[in-house]
């Protein structure tokens, strides 16, 4: 057991926990994205379609004009862009939500490789976003290089959590957004215009996915490459699930997921651990926290009785 | 009312496979544009995706091995879909019942004749599939946990188990990729004539017209209750946890026996590389196609031609064969757009 403990310990450095800190903000931008999308009632499965556009968008306009934060607001508005379409069938056409939300997953990645694929040749690589200078703060031990040697992106990323977390629960759109996902009906009643702010709801969504996709190409990596958001679309959907819509509990989720991805190339060494499926346990999680609400629900009935 | 509802489900499956091809000229239309943006002429980059698809024998081979999974799967949603059971899992039942297919293939054929190590495979990858799917249906059955999220959540579960059987315990050995030994040769489906299809083909007819004749059983008349009116049905001697479960389990054992298919008539190994997103394919055909069989039929050869079309497409005219997914994506869009509200199951 102790030998195992100090090869965990090996594991879990500083360094695992800034690389950790460093995967979590696409996941964690999309994530923020599709709690406001779910807030209002939408379930956002395009989300992957939109992160790939957005990757796609922002990495060829920071490629072509040589300006990062060009090329982040390009994927955010690429991401906002497939939204659009979500909107219109999900929310003003009331069409299947999972139907229109797979069908622009496809749509999306479709689009996002094959223009790549087309284009390829004259889409130059760059070097990505580098590290922000906070001097002697980034010397401080652990906290130094966990929080103040990290690229732009994830300070932006900072920012928008605690300006979403704000909007959700000081301002009249948060509570709107809550109320038409509570109870469309009775929001409608009370006078909310319900289409509207989902439409909103699902705008941002596609703005978060998008600004997480460029977050790869553009913030971390300088490059595209076919399904390079691997999935992390559908990751931000199973954290939203697993922190029930929340904010500050979706940060805690990706930071925790970014931190197991980051060491499962070390734990590659620990034997006994099956790396292949660590990947799996926000998935676990999700039925796990399903599982455990119905059964608190079932007490509370049972008690009622 | 039986004669009403059937009539009114007719002009329904009328206009929703019309409505399948109006979204697909669509879509052409749109992806000629798309094709004439990157710089090729449409006219030919068409012309190899019909040649591709359904030009030859070989052609309509090729298409019909991209078919059968996707359409045994869809047939077997049906029922959850009229059921207002809203399953996605096909897509992790599928990876699992090929799974179980292939391995039940390789440990069997040495002991037992090709024939029985074939059927072997075939039930062994139903069963894979079916117990995939007995979680989410038990937890929705009984605890009432919405199944949309569970099965999700079930497909990744069986796409990392597999990556990590494929690479550790189940891997075979001196394999290159993620993957199983290879199926031994006589455990390969027979091929049709001189082409690449297999008697598997011979399969799909059988169970269309399975599905079509337990919609006209009492059973079948009960499912679709079930879906329009819970309590209704419950009246007319429908037990809520037999349909869900059975419903469930039926489609998972139908995504079971589509991996099987898979392995023993065209991968004749199992790969980690097996998910091909056919199992969300087929769920968004029969719900857009409302549970009916022949919308259902039509969208499975449609999206099985688009794919053989892209590829002969990439090869032909040099358009990367990520083309299908604009396609795909563009006629699922477009078809819900179209069946709007008050239209969906």
């Amino acid at each position: 057991m102790s030998w195992l403990l100090a090869d965990l310990a090996a594991v879990f450095t500083v360094g695992t926990l800034a690389s950790g800190v460093r995967l979590a903000v696409p996941t964690a931008l999309a994530a923020i994205g599709e709690a406001i999308s779910q807030r209002a009632g939408v379930f956002n499965l395009g989300i992957e379609g939109m992160m790939m556009v957005g990757a796609f968008t922002g990495f060829a306009v920071a490629s072509g004009s040589g300006s990062e934060a060009l090329g982040m607001l390009a994927g955010g508005a690429g991401g906002a862009a497939l939204a659009i379409l979500m909107a219109a069938g999900s929310v003003w056409r009331g069409t299947n939500i999972i139907v229109t939300g797979f069908a622009l997953v496809l749509l999306g990645q479709g689009l996002a490789n094959l223009l790549y694929a087309q284009n390829q040749e004259s889409l130059k690589t760059f070097e990505p976003l580098g590290e922000v200078g906070f001097g002697p703060l980034a010397d401080i031990p652990v906290v130094g290089p966990v929080l103040f040697a990290q690229n732009a992106v994830f300070y932006a990323a900072l920012v928008l959590a605690v300006a979403v977390a704000l909007l959700l629960a000081r301002t009249r759109f948060g509570l709107e957004a809550d109320a038409c996902g509570a109870d469309p009906a009775a929001a409608v009643a009370k006078g909310v215009d319900v289409r509207r702010t989902r439409t909103l709801a699902v705008l941002a969504a596609g703005l978060f996915a998008g600004l997480g996709g460029a977050a790869i190409t553009v913030g971390s990596v300088g490059n595209y490459g076919s399904n390079i958001t691997a999935g992390k679309g559908f990751v931000a959907l199973a954290l939203v699930a697993v922190a029930r819509n929340r904010i500050g509990w979706v940060l805690v989720a990706a930071l925790l997921f970014g931190t197991l991805e980051a060491s499962q190339a070390r734990l590659q060494d620990v034997d006994g651990i099956p790396v292949e499926l660590l990947p799996a346990v926000p998935w676990v999680a999700v039925v796990l926290a399903l599982l455990g609400l119905a059964i608190a629900h079932v007490v509370r009935l049972r008690r009622a009785a | 009312m039986r004669a009403v509802a059937i009539s009114a489900g007719r002009r329904l499956q009328g206009s929703t496979s019309a409505s399948l091809l109006l979204a697909t000229v669509a879509a052409l239309a749109v992806g000629a544009l798309l094709i004439v943006i990157v710089g090729v002429d449409p006219v030919d980059a068409y012309r190899s995706v019909w040649e591709g698809s359904v030009g030859s024998l070989d052609a309509l081979a090729q298409t019909s091995l991209r078919m059968a999974p996707l359409l045994i799967m869809a047939v077997g949603l049906i029922p959850a879909l009229r059921a207002g059971v809203f399953t996605i899992g096909s897509e992790g039942q599928f990876g699992i019942g090929a799974l179980t297919a292939g391995l039940a293939v390789l440990g069997v054929a040495p002991h037992l004749p090709a024939w029985l190590a074939i059927v072997t495979g075939a039930l062994a990858g139903a069963g894979g599939g079916l117990v995939w799917a007995i979680g989410p249906a038990l937890l929705r059955a009984f605890l009432g946990i919405d199944e949309i999220l569970t099965t999700f959540a079930f497909n990744f579960m069986a796409t990392f188990l597999l990556l990590w059987l494929l690479n550790g315990p189940a891997r075979g050995k001196d394999a290159f990729l993620v993957q199983t030994s290879p199926t031994p040769e006589d455990t390969w489906l027979p091929t049709l004539g001189d082409t690449v299809a297999n008697i598997g083909l011979l399969l799909l007819p059988a169970l269309v017209l399975a599905m079509v004749a337990f919609g006209r059983t009492p059973g079948g008349y009960r499912v679709r209750l079930y879906g329009a009116q819970p309590s209704l049905a419950a009246a007319a001697g429908a037990r809520h946890w037999r349909v869900v479960v059975l419903s469930m389990l039926v489609a998972g054992a139908a995504a079971g026996i589509a991996g099987w298919i898979q392995i023993a008539g065209v991968d004749r190994a199992v790969f980690g590389s097996v998910f091909r997103g056919y199992g969300y394919l087929a769920l968004a055909l029969v719900a857009l196609g409302r549970g009916q069989v022949a919308p259902t039929v039509l969208g499975a050869i449609l999206f099985a031609g688009l794919q053989t079309g892209s590829e002969a497409m990439q090869l032909g005219v040099g358009i990367s064969a990520d083309f299908v997914f604009v396609m795909q994506g563009l006629v699922l869009y477009l078809m819900a757009f179209r069946g709007g509200r008050g239209r969906e199951l």
